[in-house]
């Protein structure tokens, strides 16, 4: 990989972390939060395809693992996971409009969500409640669709240059 | 023959990937310290960081979270006016209310760590991800703090400290899905054992079924033997008593005491710790 697109990619994912901690997380609805490091590991996917997008969202996981006390390594596999299947699906399906990819952006977060419920459980971590689960994976959802397209062109500079490039005209 | 092998290497990559998570998920099972290491680095860099967007941000955060926290504030006032209405109608029925408030304003004033070195922190941050139920104090190793101290605000128990840094230390709050705590009433019979559930008011939990604890108690911290919760700090308030016949227990619903959705300061206790 370009020296180049690994930097743009990490001062990327370093930035998410910041607006993550100091913003996202200060505006919160129904105690629930934007998850913008999720978005930047599923922008990569729609941009850079499953492969990179998995990369992506193993250090994106790897990130918020650090920051928060939960197993070490959990989020990682999540995102990791979430972005490898987004990328992949990707590949099959028609690729549309803003409106399309905010609609990816939902569901993909809010499965991603959950996921991150059913593997904590794996895990022994006790689940919550499932009407939490799914508050959470809407409301997150929600955030992450509305922040989607934005996401997308960020990664679009951050991949500019690379082969792998998907997403150019979006 | 490049689509399969493409695919190939990708899945090389998956499995790779799905491999070191599961290694680093048995590493941290084990408590390997590099990992904590590296935890306590990361919130070093970004706390800072963090508590600096805050302080910009925070004046406009409270007020979109007042405005979709509406429904919990309305609850809380209801709450309040019945509880003032109580005391009315107890003041005029015997004319102890006035000694109960007395009670109440020293019970705001943490008698509970009494004679118990502690450090008054401010809150940082929150949790910065969904399903976090943490916070980030302003002190850390440097004013003698260590993981599993306990932490408390004028009105109870607030959680465990669970990593730290220089001059940082992350807070698990006991709403948290992981955390127990051993808790009693005071002058009563039965111990009960409360679970965080991820509702930043409720507490849930179960107690013998020959217990006299009834709703309206407030539990507070056992102290028994390897607990890490000094004796007798208030944690919740009996919502709901629940008779499970089969497995021969009460189970029980507890109001948490603290508003943890609204807290600025607290201290540590600065007795025990790993």
């Amino acid at each position: 990989m370009d020296p180049r697109v690994v930097a743009r990619v990490g001062l990327v994912m370093v930035s998410a972390a910041i607006l993550q901690r100091g913003i996202f997380a200060e505006f919160r609805v129904w105690n629930v939060t934007a998850d913008v490091l999720l978005l930047v590991a599923l922008a990569a996917a729609m941009v850079a395809g499953p492969e990179r997008g998995a990369i992506v969202g193993f250090a994106a996981g790897l990130l918020v693992d650090l920051q928060v006390h939960r197993p070490f390594g959990i989020t990682a596999l999540t995102f990791c996971l979430a972005a490898y299947l987004l990328g992949f699906g990707e590949t099959l399906v028609v690729r549309g409009t803003r409106t399309s990819l905010m609609v990816t952006g939902f569901v993909a977060t809010a499965l991603a969500h959950v996921g991150l419920a059913v593997l904590g459980e794996l895990v022994g971590v006790t689940a919550p409640s499932p009407a939490r689960v799914l508050t959470v994976a809407v409301v997150a959802g929600l955030w992450n669709g509305l922040l989607t397209p934005a996401a997308v062109r960020v990664m679009r500079w951050a991949w500019q240059g690379s082969h792998s490039l998907r997403l150019a005209h979006r | 023959m490049a689509f399969p092998r493409r695919f190939g290497r990708r899945r090389v990559t998956l499995v790779l990937l799905i491999l070191t998570s599961v290694l680093l998920l048995t590493l941290d099972a084990r408590d390997f310290g590099p990992i904590n290491g590296a935890r306590s680095g990361t919130m070093g860099f970004f706390a800072p960081v963090g508590d600096f967007f805050g302080t910009i941000t925070r004046p406009v955060a409270n007020i979109w979270n007042g405005a979709f926290s509406y429904d919990e504030l309305e609850r809380e006032n209801r709450q309040l006016r019945q509880e003032l209405s109580d005391l009315r109608s107890r003041e005029v029925q015997d004319g102890l209310a006035v000694k109960e408030l007395e009670q109440l304003k020293t019970s705001l004033d943490i008698p509970f760590a009494n004679g118990m070195p502690s450090a008054r922190a401010r809150i940082v941050s929150g949790g910065i991800a969904n399903f976090d139920d943490t916070v980030q104090v302003d002190k850390g190793s440097s004013n003698g703090i260590k993981r599993g101290m306990a932490v408390v605000s004028g009105a109870g128990l607030v959680g465990t400290v669970v990593e730290v840094a220089d001059g940082f230390s992350m807070v698990k709050l006991i709403t948290d899905r992981d955390v127990q705590v051993g808790v009693k009433v005071v002058e009563k019979q039965g111990f009960a054992i409360l679970n965080g559930r991820g509702d930043p008011h409720r507490l849930s939990g179960a107690v013998n079924k020959v217990s006299t604890i009834e709703v309206g108690d407030v539990l507070v911290t056992s102290g028994v033997e390897g607990s890490r919760y000094p004796e007798g700090i208030p944690v919740a308030r009996v919502a709901a008593i629940t008779l499970d016949e089969i497995a021969g227990k009460n189970d029980l619903e507890a109001d948490v005491l603290v508003t943890l959705t609204d807290l600025e300061f607290v201290s540590v206790i600065l007795v025990g710790g790993a």
